[in-house]
């Protein structure tokens, strides 16, 4: 459905030095799927956004939303989209600005008010409705933010960038909640974040960028690698000569835990079994770092 | 789903009376106060006479009236048209939805240019209260306010797709262009530069009761329509985020 052939985006400041903020991009998101998108600050996922809603045009490559430029794509259907910034006029109510951009997503006014009361209601903004834009914590004008990009429920792209950006744990966690069932076989949904845990969560695949440039992209279903080396957590109680046998190069972290390198499952458990097999008790393992951070550790460099 | 563009016309005239229409009625409404303050024991028995003399008078106030506000109130209905939502962010929601960036802004400026009419009609009622103002003499006020802000308003816009600053390079050139219109009369580059010294031959030609001349306010409307167009290339062609 969104398809990234070799895009590269360079900034020329008029007098100034070029800036490549992206490049050489290539990768397909599919109808259907949730598709994150991680790097440090920098990397150039604002970017990437802007290209695909069409506000920045590509300086090299093609890029395409169900095979049309993202400007025509945009303008003839519409994005669900939540920008990191959320942009309304201060002077706005809620429920102005509500009906305002459900006018322009062109939602029939015969079902305007009640799309309207139902999104608001979803994202706790009854008791805002009335107050003006620059009345509303940062918070709950993230919340503004996300009602309006769920306006139009037909959408077949919607955007998130950096959603939970602000939000208490609570609308986090709710934000967590109201993605899965925007799931659609026709809808592609991206999300840009800082938040690893949060994408994880939420996205089938990942894409790593960092300094401009598509470093992995990680599978998130079936997520455990069975090549990339993992570390995990061991809590025992037990030999700890048996555990250096089980796993060469155990490190001891504390007196009962101990921090270990595998190369996927079989490993692990292999060397789980062995330390069983000692008479060692084994109270958890769990990974140092979740998968998707351990592939972002890995992939963003250490001096980025 | 297609955006419902004509129904968001009443919001964009919304914005449009709550963010410039005052200001531009002040413009207009401090003129017509500054004529009731001054109006003398003379001014008034002319004005009692009635006839052609009053007419005459009633005309002079007009354009009086006109070259206060023409290029000022076109000023405040069109600064910042596009480059406000560019420069705020705004447009990032605006334009995610189903919207044209085109007909958005060709709708905004036809309903600015409503509105400021509007704003100038109410003031020339008022006018009319205090002056005596022939019917040829109003429709030919209307008509060269028309093509003031299709002028004013043309050059506004297309500053404002390429610059965030276009009120200043709106004041600047009509700066510019009125000094060389006096420094060079008759010159040929001067055809080249935005007409506004023939907007103010046209109120003259109010002030002394003679018909304005529709060849030259269809040429000043027609520079001020292909600046406006020269905008719409310019935002289709130009990135919204920078």
């Amino acid at each position: 459905m969104i398809r990234f052939e070799n895009v590269g985006r360079t900034y020329s400041p008029l007098g100034g030095t070029p800036v490549r903020a992206v490049a050489g991009m290539t990768f397909t998101i599919a109808s259907g799927e949730v598709f994150g998108i991680a790097g440090p600050n920098g990397a150039g996922k604002s970017t990437m956004i802007s290209m695909l809603l069409g506000f920045l045009a590509p300086s090299e490559g093609r890029l395409t939303i169900d095979n049309q430029r993202p400007r025509e794509f945009v303008e003839s259907e519409g994005i669900g989209y939540l920008s990191e910034l959320v942009g309304i006029k201060p002077s706005w109510r809620v429920n102005e600005a509500m009906v305002r951009f459900a006018t322009l997503a062109g939602i029939p006014s015969a079902a305007m008010a009640t799309r309207v009361s139902e999104l608001l209601a979803l994202l706790g903004l009854e008791e805002h409705a009335k107050k003006r834009i620059k009345e509303l914590s940062k918070g709950t004008l993230q919340r503004v933010g996300l009602a309006q990009a769920l306006l139009d429920d037909t959408v077949r792209v919607i955007v998130f960038d950096e959603p939970t950006h602000g939000l208490d744990p609570l609308w986090t966690q709710s934000f967590r909640a109201l993605v899965p069932p925007l799931r659609r076989p026709n809808r592609a949904i991206v999300i840009a974040s800082h938040n690893l845990d949060e994408l994880e969560r939420l996205a089938d695949r990942v894409a790593i960028v960092d300094r401009g440039e598509l470093v992995r992209i990680v599978e998130m279903r079936g997520a455990v690698s069975e090549s990339a080396v993992t570390r995990y957590r061991i809590a025992f109680r037990g030999d700890e000569g048996a555990l250096r046998e089980a796993f060469p190069g155990a490190t001891l972290v504390g007196s009962d835990e101990a921090e270990v390198s595998v190369t996927g499952l079989v490993e692990l458990n292999r060397g789980l079994a062995a330390l069983i097999a000692r008479g060692v008790l084994i109270s958890s393992a769990t990974p140092s770092y979740s998968t998707l951070e351990e592939q972002f550790r890995q992939a963003v460099r250490s001096d980025a | 789903m297609k955006a419902r563009l004509g129904g968001y016309a009443g919001w964009q005239l919304r914005d449009f009376v709550f963010e410039r229409a005052a200001a531009i009625t002040i413009v207009g409404a401090l003129f017509v106060w500054m004529v009731h303050e001054n109006l003398n024991e003379g001014s008034a028995r002319l004005i009692a006479a009635g006839g052609r003399e009053a007419l005459a008078f009633g005309a002079r106030v007009i354009a009086q009236h006109l070259g206060f506000v023409w290029f000022l109130g076109g000023l405040i209905a069109v600064h910042g048209i596009s480059a406000n939502d560019r420069t705020t962010g705004r447009f990032r929601f605006l334009f995610a939805k189903p919207v044209s960036v085109l007909r958005y802004y060709a709708q905004a400026f036809a309903l600015h240019g409503a509105g400021f009419m509007i704003c100038n009609a109410i003031c020339l009622a008022a006018l009319t209260r205090l002056v005596p103002i022939s019917g040829p003499t109003m429709k030919d006020a209307l008509i060269v306010l028309v093509t003031s802000y299709v002028l004013v308003g043309g050059i506004g816009f297309l500053f404002s797709a390429i610059w965030r600053f276009d009120w200043l390079a709106s004041v600047a050139t009509f700066g510019a262009v009125l000094y060389l219109a006096a420094e060079f009369p008759g010159a040929a580059w001067l055809q080249l530069l935005p007409p506004f010294w023939k907007i103010s031959q046209q109120i003259e030609l109010i002030r002394t009761v003679d018909p304005v001349e529709g060849k030259t306010l269809i040429a000043v409307a027609a520079y001020g329509v292909a600046c406006f167009l020269l905008g719409l290339i310019i935002l289709k062609r130009r990135p919204l985020a920078t």
